[in-house]
């Protein structure tokens, strides 16, 4: 069965590639938490001279000292979340259904920041607005590095169920333009829109590049605490802060994969 | 509810390409008009001018005597059952059907009960709280039929609505189709490019070709007397021959490659061109028949068999009976229907 | 279901025209307005100050910056490096991930959605803490040297993460999301039953591979590997946490630079408008090419 020798190999690999995935996640976060001899690792380099079994005092040391950074950055992920809704989405809708000379333009421009660096971009905003280098600037790269994921997601989404046909089912059954807008065109995009969502904060979250540049003093942002505690403490509060950072990163990144294969179900049925 | 929809001078193109050109109608009150012709032939664009999703460069649309052509789709009270259906993929089945008179502003109580009501008129009352990608093909298209009719509109247009169904599902879904739009006594328009479910379901067709009517009339004045070439073709076979009217001793007489028949009533006299159906000549079992003929092919089809005869320098197809086919090679004498043969003038 | 081509035309345009040739840029202005605020006018200003000399703005304009790129060995080894580390990179996350690409495109199995999740979970992790997490799994007092320590008695693998091999292995593991998502969207695309038609007409497994697999996965192959060589060249997080002696790449030059004053500029701008440049324009060129492939298939 020369099909399945090829399963086997591939599933082999990816297998591997989990665990190595996998694997440093795992330590982390354990070692975030419980006495790092548990592990099978020197305590001495990891958590300094304590001793018990559970210990969440890095936690403790990690929300007392970096809590408002914490706080900085999910009000940065929401407030990007926000706009790249208001902007990206009636652009989206515009670029798929109604095209204009330059359009096509357009949407390869939105696109664009995906393949520059983002070093190279936070450099041009510094260039350019090096006056206002701070929080405000902070959250315009952010904007600028996140909605070439809206804007793909939705458009992506428009095309593939056709949109159009809806719209002229729904003109033919004497909805007028408002009513296509909130009950056929923005239903249809729920997904993708909790998708873009979801994809614009886990980005803007684990950002590091362009808001260490952009910014100024405190807060920084919170990857910004994790460059901190790896170059001044110990492993374990290090340890701690990506474990934070974690928790709030996976289960965005889960979700994204939950709707992902319920959009799939809907984008064939809609075929 | 019979509205009178008339079509004038409809023109329609895109970029260089003209879909439609001159198209003009008065679609029959209360009935079903099939337009029928093959794919690009401006049958839908047709339709798409005549719901308001599209809008024509020239020409007018007229209900009951009122201009509608610049009315926006969603103002003019039509129902459209789409080829692929459309059905909203956010909303159940229920919710797919109240859409229109929620729309409209119908209180949520009266238009649930209306929309049940219009499931149960297509018999899937039992499916209303399904999602859409629950159900089968041939229920969506019930789902998408209740839909366009839940809100009474003034008129029905179908665009190819059963295409995407396999054979047999679409002979039931056709003749429930037909009932169901007799019994309303709405005024239907039917786009479709299959000649069958046209015969079966119209009061009237158009046959279009190139953009251009070719042909309107009910199905069996299409089909007897088909007014050009394209049309006798198109639907069903035929053979078409070149032929001459003459006037031989105060009678008018009708020469074909393979001798002289008596005219046909009112034919004029000149070169022509003559179609005669392969049902329309029959084997003379007695080797009497007007014209002798060899068999070149022979179709075995079920009901019939479908027979290639070389007979006076050209090739007709001929119908037998499946009963004693001949075989290839073959001798058959052959019988013309005089009555059936059509005689169009002759083209460019 | 094949429909047959028939199906109604719906007219973008139609009634009231005006509205709606007004309407579409009104409702696009809010992203062209962003894009040219925040990208053009920036990477414009950006070049710019790339073209004059730091220490003497006034000079008109000059190729120096540029220049010093290539001439000075510190800055020509961090782009030499940099080029080799993301070719490198591109090449083996592209060939590692066609197998999960494979699995998930070509097979049915329970569980395949919760692989494909953790397998995309680097996909938004900055280099640093990819960085970070190669510290604690093979770094000096990472777990698997301690437990190979504790299993041998010896000190395996000890440190490895401050070397090439945990460097490139800290870069796959932030591009195997990147890898995997690229060729399993491409490999999506693709009709698996070309190879059922190819072993029908004969082909070995060898000549299906050959001639009918490889030509058509090699649009796929080429689009992942652009898409992972151009975010491996603008990547220098890694390098932040596992610093490696003598060893440097072009970003993280460039980010030193503005980190640490004194800041020559217009050097830092050269830097980073060479690193865009490469980056684009491998990613635009390989990928127009893999489309292009793609047209000459179908």
């Amino acid at each position: 069965m020369p099909r399945k020798t090829g399963f086997i190999f591939c599933s082999t690999v990816t297998i591997i590639l989990m665990i190595m995935i996998l694997l440093p996640l795992v330590v982390v976060v354990l070692g975030s938490c419980i006495n790092a001899s548990l592990l099978g690792l020197s305590t001495d380099i990891w958590s300094g001279s304590r001793h018990e079994i559970f210990d969440f005092s890095a936690f403790g040391y990690i929300l007392e000292n970096y809590g408002d950074w914490a706080v900085f950055s999910l009000e940065l992920a929401l407030a990007c979340v926000v706009l790249c809704l208001l902007i990206a989405v009636p652009a989206g809708y515009t670029l798929v259904r109604h095209p204009f000379p330059g359009s096509g333009l357009i949407e390869e421009l939105a696109v664009l920041p995906l393949s520059i660096p983002g070093l190279t971009l936070s450099m041009g905003l510094l260039a350019a607005y090096g006056e206002i280098r701070g929080p405000l600037l902070v959250m315009a790269g952010h904007l600028l590095y996140t909605i070439p994921f809206m804007v793909k997601v939705v458009t992506s989404t428009l095309r593939s169920f056709d949109v159009g046909r809806l719209e002229a089912a729904a003109r033919s059954l004497g909805a007028s333009f408002w009513q296509r807008l909130f009950l056929v065109v923005l239903p249809s995009l729920r997904h993708a829109m909790m998708t873009g969502a979801l994809l614009v904060f886990a980005v803007s979250w684990g950002e590091f590049n362009v808001s260490f540049l952009l910014n100024r003093g405190q807060p920084q942002t919170f990857p910004a605490v994790l460059y901190d505690t790896y170059t001044n403490q110990s492993i374990q509060i290090s340890s701690a802060a990506t474990t934070i950072f974690l928790a709030i990163v996976i289960p965005a990144v889960v979700a994204i994969q939950w709707l992902g294969g319920r959009e799939s179900v809907d984008v064939e049925q809609g075929a | 509810m019979n509205i009178l929809v008339e079509a004038d001078g409809l023109h329609k193109r895109y970029g260089k390409v003209v879909a439609v050109q001159n198209f003009s109608h008065r679609f029959a009150p209360g009935k079903i008009t099939a337009i029928l012709g093959p794919s690009g032939s401006g049958k839908s664009t047709t339709l798409a001018m005549i719901s308001g999703l599209a809008e024509p460069d020239r020409g007018c649309i007229r209900l009951d005597g009122t201009d509608i052509t610049r009315l926006p789709a969603e103002r003019r009270d039509f129902g459209l059952v789409f080829q692929n259906y459309s059905l909203f993929p956010h909303l159940n089945v229920l919710e797919n059907v109240e859409f229109g008179l929620r729309v409209r502003g119908v209180r949520k109580a009266e238009r649930r009960s209306r929309a049940f009501a219009s499931l149960e008129r297509v018999h899937i009352s039992h499916l209303a709280g399904r999602r859409i990608h629950q159900i089968s093909g041939g229920e969506q298209q019930r789902v998408a039929l209740a839909r366009a009719l839940v809100f009474n509109p003034r008129v029905l247009l179908l665009d190819e609505p059963l295409s995407a169904l396999d054979a047999k599902l679409r002979e039931i879904l056709r003749n429930e189709l037909g009932r169901l739009l007799r019994e309303l006594s709405i005024t239907a328009i039917y786009v479709t490019h299959d000649q069958v479910e046209a015969m079966s379901l119209a009061y009237e067709m158009i046959i279009m070709h190139g953009g251009r009517i070719e042909q309107s009339g009910t199905p069996l004045e299409v089909y007897t007397r088909p007014a050009t070439p394209f049309v006798a073709t198109f639907l069903g076979s035929a053979n078409l021959l070149e032929g001459e009217c003459l006037v031989v001793n105060g009678e008018t007489r009708l020469r074909l490659p393979f001798g002289e028949l008596p005219a046909p009533m009112g034919a004029q006299t000149g070169p022509c061109r003559v179609m005669v159906r392969p049902e329309d000549i029959v084997i003379a079992a007695d080797g009497d028949g007007q014209l002798h003929g060899e068999v070149t092919s022979s179709v075995f089809l079920g009901s019939q068999a479908r027979l290639t005869v070389s007979a006076g320098g050209c090739s007709l197809a001929v119908d037998a009976s499946n009963e004693a086919i001949p075989t290839p090679g073959a001798a058959v004498s052959l019988r013309v229907r005089e009555a059936k043969l059509c005689i169009m003038p002759k083209g460019e | 279901m094949n429909l047959p081509a028939s199906s109604i035309p719906i007219s973008s345009g139609g009634h009231a025209r005006e509205r709606r040739r007004l309407a579409p840029l009104l409702l696009c202005a809010p992203l062209l307005l962003l894009l040219l605020a925040l990208l053009v006018w920036p990477l414009t200003h950006l070049l710019w100050q790339s073209l004059l000399p730091t220490d003497a703005p006034d000079s008109g304009i000059t190729l120096r910056n540029y220049l010093e790129i290539f001439s000075v060995p510190r800055y020509r080894h961090a782009l030499v490096w940099s080029l080799e580390l993301s070719l490198a990179v591109a090449a083996g996350s592209t060939l590692i991930c066609l197998a999960p690409a494979w699995l998930f495109t070509r097979c049915q199995f329970r569980g395949k959605r919760l692989m494909r999740g953790i397998l995309t979970l680097p996909m938004t992790f900055a280099g640093m803490i990819v960085g970070f997490l190669m510290v604690i799994l093979l770094g000096r007092s990472g777990f698997i040297p301690q437990v190979l320590e504790r299993l041998t008695g010896q000190p395996l693998l000890s440190g490895i993460s401050y070397q090439f091999p945990g460097l490139i292995l800290a870069y796959l593991y932030f591009e195997i999301p990147r890898a995997t998502l690229t060729l399993e969207s491409a490999l999506r695309k693709l009709d698996g039953r070309l190879e059922q038609a190819a072993r029908s007409l004969g082909a070995t497994r060898w000549q299906t591979f050959s001639l009918v697999i490889l030509p058509t996965i090699c649009p796929a192959l080429i689009s992942a590997f652009a898409v992972t060589f151009s975010v491996s060249l603008g990547s220098f997080g890694v390098l932040l946490v596992l610093s490696i002696r003598r060893f440097t790449l072009l970003p993280l030059e460039i980010f030193t630079q503005y980190i640490a004053p004194p800041t020559d500029q217009g050097l830092a701008a050269a830097m980073s408008l060479t690193l865009l440049t490469v980056a684009f324009g491998a990613g635009f060129g390989l990928r127009r090419f893999a489309r292009s492939r793609e047209v000459a298939n179908a």
